[in-house]
Formats: C-alpha cells, structure tokens, sequence
C-alpha cells in the first residue's frame, strides 16, 4: 500500500487511538496480511513509534505478518466443537493440505487456521472457508469442501 | 442537526408502528427463512433462493422475507409459512431441493405435515385459531416449553434489519417513556430494585454498577457493550446482535439517560462478521431516525455509538483489557481498583455491561422492577439465555428461568443425550468455569449455586458431555486455550498454565506421575490467589472440578495409562473384530493412511505401525467390527 492508499485508508477509518486496531484490520484484509512497508508508512502517517503498531500485530490474532494464501481454512476448535471431533476435523484437513495450522500451502492455495469459537455451537464441528461456514462437518466431508476453492 | 426521518413524537413512532405490523402481517402469503449464521452455514441461503425463485415463477405477490434465529439451532434450516387468517407454519431440516417441494404444494394450498416443525401465532386473529390439527404449537415443543423466551422474544420472529418491525412488537415506546416521564435516578433504582445481574459472567449487580458510574466524579461518562463473547460454546450475544440488534440499543440509550453518558462503544468480536453488519444497519437506521445522535426523540438527550471490531483476543473480554483494546493498545488487564466504574475508558467512569444485560434493560423498565423479580429465584432474578450445545440431542439456544434444574435443561429442554449414550457431566462457564457430574443434576440454575459446584454460571454455555468424552482430555483442551489467550503480563497466570499444561499433556501421553494432582492442585492454589486477572485467577477450575468430579479418570490415565473415554491418542488402540469383520473393505477405503489391508469377504486388519488414530475407519464401519480400547 503506497502513501496515497494509506491517506485514503486513514481519512477513512480516523487518527485517533481507537482507530489503531481498526487501521490494521483494514490493512489486513485488503493486503491478506501486515508488510513491513506499510507498517512503516503507517507508522509515520499516524506519528507513533513502529515498535507500537508491532505490539498491536503481534498480540491480535486477527494479524499475520506474512502473506496468507488465497484462502483461509479455519477450523473451529471450540469446546463444543471440541468434544464433537473438532481435532479429527484439524487432523484430516492437515493431512489433505500437507501444512500445519498456521502454515500456507506451497501453491498459494489456502493458508490453514484454527479459531476458539465462531459461535456456531449447535452445529458443530465447522470450519469456515473465507467468509463461509460450514457446520456438522465429518472428516470425510472435508476434502469436498476445499472443492471449490481454487 | 436531527434527520427530517426524526422521530419526535408520538404520531411519528405510531406511524412506525403500523409500517412494521403491515409488515409482520402483510395480508398476503409471506415465506420467511431463517438468516441467522447457524441458519446459512447449514444451507438457509440456497433455501432463501430456491423460495424465491419459486415464488417467482408461480405466485410473484408472495412476499419473501428473513428472520433471525429462533434458538433451535438443531433443526436449522428453518422456514415459515404464513398466510392472512392461519396460523404459521414452520418447517425444518430444509435444503434446496426440499425447499423447491415444499413451495410447490405450499402454493397449491398444502401443508405438508411430515416436514413442519409447528405451528406459531401468524397472521391469525385470536389464540383459537393458532392450531392445525396434527401440528403441536411452538410453546408445546419440549425444546420450548419450559422456556421464557423475554429477552428472546422478538427472535427468529420479525427481520432484524427493520426498525419499522422492531417498533411493531414493542420497541422504543420503553425509551420514549424513560426520556419524557422517567428521572436518570428513578431508572437506576428500577434496575437495582429488579436484581438484574451481569450476565456476562461476573454476575455484579447491575443497578450498584450504574449507581456507581452516576455518582463518580469524572467528565465525560462512558458507556461499553461487551460483545466480545468469547466462552467457546456460548454464542447468545451473538445470536441477539445478528436477530435483534435495536434491543441492545435501546438498553444502551436508556442506560445513557440514566447515568449522563453522552458516548458509547460497542466492542464485537472480529469472528462475528453478520453481528457487525446487523449492528452497522441498525445503528445507522437509529442515527436516521433520531433515536441516536443529537435530540433522541425530540430531547435534550445526545448519546451515540461506535463500533470496534475486536482483534481476536479472548483477554478482551475482561473490562480492563477490553478498555485498552479501545484506546488502541494490547488487551493487557490492568490492577483493579480503581474499577472502571470509577475510572475506565481514558481514566474516566465507564459503565461496562454484557449484550444480554443491555437487552434485559427495556423489558425491565417497561414492566417494572416486581415484575421482573417474580422470574427467577430471591438472589438471581429474571432468565438466562443459555447455548445448549455439545452431546445433546436439541442443541440451540435457551432462556429459562433462574432456578430450573440442569436436569430439566439437559433432559426435558434438550432431549437427552444424542445417540442413546451415557451423561457424564454439563461444563458451564467456559475456560473459568467448570464440570458438573450427575449426581449433581438437580442443581438450580442460579449464580450462588454453580459457584459452589465448582462451576460458574459464564455467559452461558451449557457443553454437555458424554460417556465418549475424556474429563482429562476436557482439562487440557481449556489449559491448550488458555495458554494461547492468556495476555503473559503476570507470571502466575503466564507460567502457572503453561506448567498444568505441560502435566495433563504428559498424563494425556501415558506419562502421568503420582504426584501430578498435588501438583496440579498447588499450581490452582496459587493462581486463584495471585493471578492480575480473572482470566488467570479462573484458569484452575477446569482442573480442580475434573480432579473432584472425575478423580477416576485421571487415576486410570495416570497409574493404568488407560483413556476409559477412548479419545487421548497415545492411550487408545484401534482393532477389527476378526469375528464381526465382513471384509465389506469400507475402513480400507476411508483410511489416510493406507493402514487397513484385507481381502475382500475376508476379516481385515489394521497395521498399528501406520495407524494415526484418526477414527475415520471407527466412523465408517457399519458392523461395528472396529473396537477402540
């Protein structure tokens, strides 16, 4: 993101302190994660110490600081979905991508993840594929709902 | 500078009103689906989109239209049937190609009884006429008729998008009594007379609270919605966000009025993408309308909102790391006192309440304190919602009265155990909370109760467990939890979890040793003594309730390396019964690992060496050859 992208962004989203975390979010999800560069940029933009927005992109878990893949797989490993088979869930989808939670696969593909609770309890286990849900997953449902992600 | 939508008077709310009643009961046929997030993640929009195609096709005056959750997540997707002069209809369990069957005959006039659910109060006249002959009503449904759906009420029932139809059943006509007939002092002494308790998790009077913030010193005042529900298992605030967001507003503008708060800040986790959108609609419609913003209703009273996305911590429940969280830093707890009562957001006094406390608000007032205290027991008045989730067989969401038996949730509103199997124990109060056993079952639901069982009463998630469930497992699964959330700012919390984890990991393993539980139960001593936050101070009671519940598990886990529940991997073996085996070659099939070898009719075996302990061939075989032990 260039200077003229981070003006845009920031006259947008507010210099005040609440809008930190609201800045990254945006930076975020445009960018699939938070550049160095634009940290940077931002950081003289907004007038606070790099350290400062480092500290915020490392405690959230909504950050990463490297490149995510074109998709996101995130299992749900909340307590319902827990006690429902959410690991043999994570175990399959490990198997079938070949990469660790947190790790990208080799073509870009999908970057895999887990989450503590989506909020979708009753219908448990589910992994989320982008901004889908997919709920009452079984381990043998899983390689079809990476289908048609491409 | 107030919107010329304004509402100012009582003509103006009126006028809402019958739009929104025009709606609800448009005097045509009206097909609603379910659009809450269980709904669309178990298929509602390709049932939203076959409805109207249909409809489309065949009768285009059919009005098409969403809801939010109606709580029995269960059977979801869900869609109604309404038609001027008939009681609804509700079907279940739908997806598209049922749904293209169902409006086929439901445009030729049928009912078809084998899929419908109930039927519910339409767009009939009178209660007589709410039934169908075969069709059992909503409120007789096990799964609701021990509930109080209050707080809930407007749930699954109107569009959560439309102001017009929130005003129609009930909304705003609180608030516009508060700003012109009720002083702020009166309406805080109503929420202290009606015992309402934060029902975030905490359970502090909510009336001292709002006392406390109003006679502070301090300039300007805050007001905090924490939507940051991050028990995994609980998801009611996120349900009354995404089905009835004016709710939460109105409890927050009264709130505003009553303790001289002119800014306020809703603070939603960043997993809830469709409670962010809803809020977003809901605030801008209420800005619109002057029901936010400068002059509400035509009064002197200015309040607005904000909404912040939370960044994925689960710390950033707890008030004071939810407060640096806005003011833009790490969601680090802070020594307390000073309590955010008397200084919170940028050191001034901030009132901090749950989603279902704020929505408990207008119902309280408009009713009246008595009213209220008539629910529930002496010391927790009123409902709780509660998510009923886990090994039940009706998983949804629930609002009973304070002081209904765990029994008569897990068995007379859930149904029992799913698939025939043995209870073992009902976990409530998320990663602080802990697990109740049987014999406990008739434990009244109230706040003094579970505290004493061990348990607390959280923001509500009910986890049931059964006989499948391994209680150390349970342990370490909330140790694995906290570790990751825990913020790392005070040793006891960073080093006390990560050191109980590194133990169940090593019982969990086979690797248990005889002192491990007096270990255990020192290191929960000291974090319940010397913890900075609740988080850290609460980390212990998964473990010491499944010591004092389920001393026998992690007996055998630790002296007999035996997993009696068949779940920690190390301690589990998987093998076909050479005697049951039909050599259909199903499991051989399922097996990533190519572990499963046989010839065809003949028994087949399982290569240990190669075995990951998946369960897949476990899931799959309809014999029930494969025994795990």
């Amino acid at each position: 993101m260039d200077m003229n992208g981070i003006d845009t962004l920031v006259r947008h989203v507010g210099t005040d302190d609440s809008s930190l975390v609201a800045i990254l979010q945006e930076v975020q999800r445009k960018e699939g994660h938070l550049p160095q560069r634009t940290l940077g940029r931002l950081a003289q933009r907004l007038n606070v110490p790099l350290s400062r927005l480092y500290a915020l992109a490392t405690f959230y878990r909504s950050f990463t600081l490297s490149p995510t893949g074109r998709h996101r797989v995130c299992v749900c490993l909340g307590t319902a979905c827990h006690v429902r088979g959410a690991q043999g869930i994570l175990s399959r989808l490990v198997g079938v991508l070949g990469v660790r939670a947190g790790e990208t696969t080799p073509d870009r593909r999908f970057t895999l993840e887990t989450v503590r609770c989506v909020g979708c309890c009753s219908i448990g286990p589910v992994a989320r594929v982008d901004s889908e849900t997919f709920g009452r997953l079984r381990q043998d449902k899983v390689a079809k709902m990476l289908e048609s992600f491409r | 500078m107030t919107s010329t939508n304004a509402i100012t008077s009582v003509e103006d709310l009126r006028r809402l009103k019958d739009e929104g009643l025009q709606a609800i009961s448009p005097g045509a046929l009206k097909i609603t689906v379910g659009m809450a997030t269980c709904g669309l993640a178990c298929g509602a929009e390709a049932v939203f989109k076959t409805v109207s195609e249909e409809a489309g096709k065949a009768a285009p005056g059919t009005i098409i239209a969403k809801t939010g959750c109606i709580g029995y997540c269960q059977v979801e997707p869900i869609l109604e049937v309404s038609r001027p002069g008939q009681p609804s209809v509700l079907y279940k369990d739908l997806n598209a190609e049922k749904a293209r069957e169902l409006m086929q005959a439901v445009l030729g006039g049928e009912v078809k009884k084998e899929w419908a659910l109930c039927t519910v109060d339409g767009q009939a006249e009178g209660r007589a006429a709410a039934s169908i002959p075969g069709l059992p009503r909503l409120e007789d449904l096990p799964f609701y008729q021990k509930q109080n759906r209050i707080v809930l009420r407007r749930c699954g029932r109107i569009d959560p998008d439309s102001l017009a139809q929130y005003v129609a059943t009930g909304g705003y006509s609180l608030l516009w009594q508060a700003l012109h007939g009720m002083a702020p002092d009166e309406i805080v002494a109503q929420i202290e007379r009606s015992g309402l308790r934060g029902r975030g998790g905490a359970g502090f009077p909510t009336g001292r609270k709002w006392r406390l913030v109003r006679q502070a010193a301090g300039d300007p005042k805050y007001l905090i919605c924490n939507a940051d529900e991050g028990d995994p298992g609980a998801y009611m605030d996120r349900s009354l966000l995404e089905s009835d967001p004016f709710a939460v507003l109105e409890g927050m503008t009264v709130g505003a009025h009553a303790i001289g708060a002119r800014e306020g800040f809703i603070y939603v986790r960043d997993e809830y993408p469709l409670a962010i959108e809803k809020l977003e609609l809901a605030v801008a419609q209420a800005r619109a309308n002057g029901l936010l913003g400068e002059n509400i209703l035509g009064t002197d009273l200015c309040f607005d909102v904000r909404l912040i996305r939370g960044g994925g911590a689960f710390v950033c429940g707890e008030e004071t790391a939810l407060i640096a969280s806005v003011e833009g830093r790490p969601g680090e707890p802070r020594q307390r006192p000073p309590y955010p009562a008397e200084s919170g957001l940028w050191g001034k006094p901030t009132c901090i309440n749950n989603v279902e406390t704020w929505a408990n608000v207008p119902w309280i007032l408009s009713t009246g304190a008595d009213a209220y205290r008539r629910v529930g027991t002496e010391t927790s008045t009123g409902t709780k919602i509660f998510s009923v989730v886990g090994k039940i067989e009706n998983t949804g969401l629930v609002e009973v009265p304070m002081g209904i038996t765990l029994r008569e949730i897990v068995y007379d509103i859930g149904g029992g155990i799913a698939g025939g199997k043995r209870f073992k124990a009902v976990q409530t109060g998320g990663p602080s909370g802990g697990c109740i056993p049987e014999q406990l079952l008739d434990l009244p639901v109230d706040y003094e109760s579970l505290t004493r069982a061990g348990a607390i009463m959280g923001s509500g998630g009910l986890i049931v467990m059964d006989e499948t469930t391994c209680m150390v497992d349970v342990a370490r699964y909330f140790m694995d939890f906290l570790k990751e959330e825990s913020c790392g700012k005070c040793a006891p919390c960073r080093e006390g979890i990560d050191r109980a984890l590194q133990i169940l990991d090593r019982i969990c393993r086979g690797e248990g040793e005889d002192q491990d539980i007096e270990t255990l139960d020192s290191l929960g001593k000291m974090m319940k003594g010397f913890a900075l936050c609740a988080l850290g101070s609460t980390a212990p009671n998964p473990i010491l309730s499944t010591i004092r519940y389920f001393r026998d598990e992690y007996d055998a886990h630790i002296h007999d390396k035996r997993c009696p529940a068949g779940v920690c991997r190390e301690l589990i073996h998987f093998r076909i019964n050479p005697e049951t085996c039909i050599g259909c070659g199903a499991c051989a099939k399922v097996c990533p690992q190519g572990a499963i070898t046989g010839k065809r009719k003949k028994p087949h075996t399982i290569d240990e060496a190669l075995c990951v302990k998946c369960g897949m061939c476990f899931e799959g075989c309809k014999q029930d050859a494969i025994q795990k032990g």
